[in-house]
C-alpha cells in the first residue's frame, strides 16, 4: 500500500527537510509517528538511524528502527531497518522529495508505503495514490 | 485489512501535508523575526 501527496511549502527545500528531520517536531503534523525513543544522528554522508513509537489509525505499535538517508538537500528516505523483529509484522519506506518551485520556496513530495512484514507473505501492491496541492 | 489501511494512509495523506506546510512556513517566520531582531537588537514592527 503506497500514498503519495505534494505540497508547496514557503521555505528552503533545506528547511523543509531539516524541520522534517527532527521526528519529535515533525510528529506535530504526521500522526502516524509516536514518541521519539532516539532522535535521528546523521554521519557526513547523510546516513543514520531513529528510533521512534508508530500510531496506526491511532492505535501505538512498537518501537521500530528505521534507517536514515538523507540527499542534501532533495530527497530524505526513511526505510524499516533490516533484522528487527517488528520486520515481521510491516516494512515501510517514507521518502520526501524536495525541489524549488517557481513562485514558491520548495515543492515537497512525500511517498509513504508500507507493506505486510515477512509473517504476513508478500503481497504488496500499490494502493490509491492521491495528489494534494494548496 | 491491508486495503483498509491502504485507504486510511491515503485519506491522512492530504491533512498531513497541510498541517506541515503550515507549521514550517510558521517556524521559518518566527525564526527569519527571531534573526532580525537577534542582529538588530529591535524587534520588528
Amino acid at each position: 500500500m503506497e500514498a503519495t501527496g505534494t505540497t508547496l511549502i514557503e521555505a528552503e527545500p533545506r528547511a523543509v527537510l531539516e524541520w522534517i528531520l527532527d521526528l519529535e517536531r515533525y510528529r506535530q503534523a504526521d500522526p502516524k509517528v509516536g514518541p521519539v525513543k532516539e532522535p535521528v544522528r546523521l554521519d557526513e554522508e547523510g546516513l543514520g538511524r531513529v528510533r521512534y513509537r508508530g500510531r496506526l489509525v491511532g492505535v501505538p505499535t512498537p518501537v521500530d528502527t528505521q534507517d536514515v538517508h538523507l540527499e542534501r538537500w532533495h530527497r530524505l528516505t526513511l526505510t524499516g531497518a533490516p533484522g528487527v523483529w517488528t520486520r515481521w509484522f510491516v516494512d515501510f519506506e517514507g521518502t520526501f522529495e524536495c525541489e524549488r518551485h517557481p513562485g514558491h520556496a520548495s515543492r515537497a513530495l512525500p511517498v509513504q508505503a508500507a507493506t505486510p512484514g515477512l509473517a504476513h507473505g508478500s503481497s504488496a501492491r500499490p494502493m490509491a495514490g492521491r495528489d494534494h496541492a494548496r | 485489512m491491508d486495503r483498509l489501511l491502504g485507504r486510511w494512509l491515503a485519506g491522512t495523506m492530504p491533512g498531513e501535508m497541510t498541517r506541515l506546510a503550515q507549521l514550517i512556513e510558521q517556524d521559518v517566520a518566527n525564526h527569519s523575526t527571531a534573526d532580525l531582531t537577534a542582529t538588530t537588537g529591535v524587534e520588528p514592527s
